[in-house]
């Protein structure tokens, strides 16, 4: 077996050992998000330059009948 | 005056739950075995028809019927006139009163004479139940009601209307678009004539004609004409090898996925095998209006696992089996496999949304992704399980994302009924 289904449930295995301890998720989060966090990663910013240069590049195609 | 509200003539009322009845000689009887026609009747076998109620439909009563008659006598100078019958599929037995319930779909077969004996048939609208439902992992949330009046009485239809081209005052663009308008127009149906005259389609020009003798349909700027004009918001991703190839990280399945999960049709076009005699190929386009869903499906995990293909999370789309299709060469509702028709094969994809929106879902899925991989790379465990198991699902790259359009209320109001295992709502 890959090794993708071991990871996870390795993870798994470790989140269920330290269900002991609770905290509210509602106060938490907004107080240590990141500023930044809708700033797209570097392969996201890529990907979607990508798409919108494409997009654009063969809007005007008009190759064919259909 | 459509086909469903125009005064029928009834011809005959077939009893199709006799065991003697088949479909391949009714068919073969009465309109020549025409596959289209079999195609709808083996779909009210299917829908458990127990009559035919078959009506002609005659042009003085019928508005519609002769705005169609006088573009072809425009377009054939041997045209002659035309036979149209409606074919109105019913639960009840013949020469019993249906109930509303127990009107299953309705066909029109209309046959154009010409010059020298010579005549063509074609599947001018059927609207149909779709057989399989939810329950049978269907989804299609194109659906329209319809009215129809016939004869013996009116009943209402829930369907995705379907029509096949006649190669001559329209083209296989034409009856995608019909198909897919209707499931978005207020009025559930647009007109040849109208799409036409917005194509700037002129049946007795030569230049401006569609269909047989022209190997012309419509444009791709034409249909964006059309499609503008109806003010319905799209997402357009065309595919033309010999001027630039699809990037290989842009994949038109997940726009057409993105659409019908919007409960949206969406417009397919691809090319053809080249003709063996003379090497010339052609395309073709067809409506999108549904898909079906495996979520036992083994390809997901095994991709990841077995294969190593990922992109660091699920879509949602790879749980998809087929995407339900009318074709108006082979009938309506058929099922076409996900990735059967590859990028090579793939030209055109009209993604049509609920509203206008300044991304595509294929770059807001990205997006999200991106936003997501930031909240667990951030905070890894705050020993809320739920949030953990996320984390744990996000750092594994196997976390499920789902795109679909909303518009502000809905996502809001699905925030707000948001609550977790204690019943908390956000704050």
């Amino acid at each position: 077996m890959h090794y993708t289904n071991q990871k996870l449930e390795a993870e798994l295995q470790k989140i269920a050992q330290e269900r002991e301890q609770h905290c509210c998720a509602q106060t938490i989060l907004p107080a240590v998000l990141p500023a930044n966090l809708y700033d797209p990663l570097p392969e996201v910013q890529e990907f979607v330059r990508e798409f919108e240069e494409y997009q654009v590049q063969t809007a005007e195609f008009n190759e064919g009948t259909y | 005056m459509s086909f469903r509200a125009a005064p029928g003539h009834l011809l005959r009322w077939e009893n199709t739950a006799l065991p003697n009845f088949s479909n391949f000689a009714f068919c073969e009887q009465y309109y020549r075995a025409h596959s289209v026609l079999r195609r709808i009747l083996s779909l009210s076998r299917k829908l458990q028809y127990r009559s035919i109620l078959v009506e002609e439909i005659r042009s003085a009563e019928c508005d519609l019927l002769k705005q169609e008659n006088e573009a072809l006598a425009r377009r054939k100078a041997d045209y002659q006139g035309s036979t149209v019958h409606r074919l109105t599929f019913l639960k009840c037995l013949a020469n019993s009163a249906p109930q509303q319930h127990e009107f299953l779909g309705y066909a029109i077969f209309k046959t154009d004479h010409f010059g020298g004996n010579v005549s063509r048939a074609h599947v001018y609208e059927s609207l149909l139940r779709p057989v399989r439902a939810v329950a049978d992992n269907n989804f299609i949330h194109t659906q329209r009601d319809y009215d129809i009046t016939t004869s013996a009485g009116s009943g209402s239809i829930r369907g995705v209307l379907f029509a096949q081209q006649n190669d001559l005052t329209f083209a296989c663009a034409h009856v995608a678009l019909r198909a897919a308008l209707s499931c978005v127009v207020p009025e559930a149906d647009v007109t040849y004539a109208e799409l036409n005259r917005l194509a700037g389609v002129v049946h007795q020009d030569p230049h401006r004609q569609v269909g047989e003798g022209t190997d012309r349909g419509l444009s791709p700027a034409q249909m964006e004409v059309i499609l503008n004009h109806y003010r319905v918001p799209y997402t357009l991703l065309k595919h033309e090898p010999s001027r630039q190839p699809l990037p290989t990280r842009i994949e038109y399945q997940t726009l057409l996925y993105a659409s019908i999960e919007s409960g949206r049709p969406a417009l397919l076009g691809f090319e053809l095998e080249a003709h063996p005699a003379t090497g010339e190929t052609s395309r073709h386009l067809i409506p999108v209006i549904g898909h079906t869903f495996n979520d036992d499906a083994w390809v997901p995990d095994a991709e990841r696992s077995y294969f190593l293909r990922g992109q660091g999370y699920f879509r949602s789309e790879a749980w998809l089996s087929t995407y339900v299709v009318h074709d108006d060469n082979l009938g309506p509702y058929y099922c076409l496999p996900r990735y059967y028709l590859s990028r090579k094969s793939f030209r055109l994809l009209y993604s049509i949304q609920p509203t206008a929106a300044s991304l595509s879902l294929a770059e807001a899925e990205a997006l999200a992704d991106s936003t997501l991989i930031s909240i667990h790379r951030a905070i890894p465990m705050i020993g809320v399980v739920w949030y953990d198991r996320f984390a744990a699902y996000g750092r594994t790259g196997s976390l499920v994302l789902r795109s679909f359009q909303a518009n502000r209320r809905q996502y809001l109001d699905h925030l707000a009924n948001l609550q977790d295992v204690h019943g908390q709502r956000f704050p």
